[in-house]
């Protein structure tokens, strides 16, 4: 068999084994998913970096003199820290802000998409009641004329 | 002539750095001078590539960007007067890392937003294949050119397949985009109706763990068993998966250029493809490629192509012919030719 020949066959042969019951298998869940993404409420929960203090702690045995350095520590660079945390904070906001933007006005192209779908819906389901009616107007005009002829043919029938 | 050469990053197994190492080889056959640089650099191999800061051309030296990521510092060289030649190597498209490496989908995001600041800020700018100069075109170049990727034959041969049951074969990253989780799942259906004890033999580095785990689970899931997940091998080892191979499968769904399908093709190993990015050209008609998405297709092309020996004679033949395309000595006259016009044009302008 030729290379160029092989997705045609391969099809062929495929048609053949489903006809016979084969390859019937469901194959939802055989690719591999992508994780859950964090909610929008998340993501605007975590936008606003708010380090807690309280995390500051030394889980060591005796570590009470290391909490008190390392908050002491946390204590002197807080104006290089509050200066990281509102930079950041200013960047995810804003960030936020625009997702908030752009899913409105997805849902807002969604629902205009919608409503034009719906105006589509009905002018082709107008059409194809006129085509209908036009069909049994058409098919009542056949059969009076019809009846008309036969009456001409067969005036005597009655 | 001083020809020098930037990379965003380099390290000795980085398929960008392995082509700059090749091209200075040639540039010094040419009797071109010059050196190598990057912005972040393995120490494996910082004997053959200098820092970037350290990097100062004389005036009329050419310069040789790499392009394949985001690269913020490489910038200030758009700036320079030297003559210069781009060489895309492609930019993975984000949507396939958002939802497992948000880090690397911003990298991609930036380096393709970036990528017309490039291909509009040089001389000429090149691709590793047609499907990469196009994306140059698209992003305004006003030159393109092709300059594939200079393969170097792997020093070892095609053997014949060992006995033993059917092995299918994939090279690449196990990343979302290479869609390694579709190819297990036509093996798998491939395993239940054809060959039941076949083996599947994924040889990449993992995107994350987290990512190889959901891969591992899947394979576990669907073929008991008969996956193999291989990384950080020897070059003299994947050589080896390929002479175990009876077919090579790339269900990829966008490839700059690849490679793997050349190594293959030197192994005279049968490929199945699906035609993504590069894929078309560098396959040519040596491969069966189509775009069904059915894997039942899928399997059943598996079958045929290992149960039917002059089909497979036939693809071996097509492929040692095609690697013909991409013979060194080939593809050196493209970027001596690319060289050549730069230093022209740039005389010109």
């Amino acid at each position: 068999m030729k290379p160029e020949q092989a997705v045609a066959a391969a099809r062929s042969s495929l048609e053949r084994e489903r006809a016979d019951g084969s390859y019937s298998e469901d194959l939802e869940g055989w690719r591999v998913q992508p994780p859950e993404r964090p909610s929008t409420d998340s993501l605007l929960e975590w936008a606003i970096i708010e380090p807690d203090m309280d995390l500051v702690v030394s889980t060591r045995r005796w570590g009470a003199p290391i909490s008190a350095v390392k908050r002491v520590l946390v204590h002197l660079t807080r104006q290089y820290t509050a200066q990281l945390a509102s930079q950041q904070t200013r960047v995810n906001v804003h960030l936020m802000g625009r997702l908030g933007e752009l899913d409105e006005r997805l849902a807002d192209v969604n629902h205009r998409l919608g409503d034009l779908e719906n105006a589509e819906l009905g002018r082709r389901i107008a059409e194809l009641e006129g085509a209908e009616l036009g069909r049994r107007i058409a098919d009542l005009e056949d059969a009076d004329i019809g009846r008309g002829i036969g009456d001409v043919e067969s005036p005597g029938r009655e | 002539m001083i020809v020098h050469q930037i990379l965003s990053g380099a390290g000795p197994v980085d398929a960008v750095t392995t082509q700059a190492v090749i091209y200075r080889d040639l540039f010094g056959k040419w009797g071109f001078g010059g050196e190598d640089y990057a912005v972040s650099i393995d120490p494996r191999i910082a004997g053959r590539v200098r820092p970037f800061k350290s990097f100062d051309p004389a005036p009329d030296d050419v310069l040789v960007i790499h392009y394949s990521a985001y690269a913020p510092k490489l910038r200030g060289v758009l700036e320079l007067a030297n003559p210069k030649l781009l060489v895309y190597h492609n930019v993975t498209p984000a949507r396939w890392f958002w939802d497992y490496e948000p880090t690397i989908a911003v990298h991609c995001s930036l380096g393709r937003r970036q990528l017309p600041e490039f291909a509009k800020g040089v001389d000429l700018a090149a691709g590793v294949s047609r499907f990469n100069a196009g994306e140059l075109a698209e992003a305004g170049a006003q030159r393109t050119a092709v300059i594939p990727i200079l393969f170097t034959r792997p020093d070892a041969a095609a053997v014949d397949r060992p006995d033993g049951p059917p092995t299918i074969l994939f090279v690449g990253r196990l990343t979302p985009h290479k869609r390694q989780d579709e190819l297990i799942g036509a093996f798998s259906l491939y395993r239940r109706h054809r060959q039941a004890d076949a083996r599947l033999v994924l040889v990449g580095e993992p995107l994350t763990p987290a990512y190889a785990a959901s891969l591992v689970g899947l394979a576990d899931r669907l073929a008991p068993g008969a996956v193999t997940f291989r990384s950080g091998i020897s070059r003299e080892e994947l050589w080896g998966c390929y002479q175990e191979a009876s077919v090579f499968v790339c269900l990829s769904e966008h490839e700059g250029f690849c490679i793997p399908l050349l190594e293959a093709f030197h192994f005279d190993v049968p490929v199945i493809a699906r035609p993504s990015g590069g894929v078309v050209e560098v396959a040519g008609d040596a491969a069966i490629v189509t775009g069904d998405r059915d894997l039942a297709l899928t399997a059943e092309l598996i079958h045929l192509v290992v149960s039917d020996s002059e089909l497979r004679e036939e693809l071996a033949r097509r492929g040692r012919a095609r690697l013909g395309d991409y013979a060194v000595d080939e593809v050196a006259v493209k970027l001596r030719a690319a060289i050549d016009e730069v230093t022209r044009a740039h005389a010109d302008a």
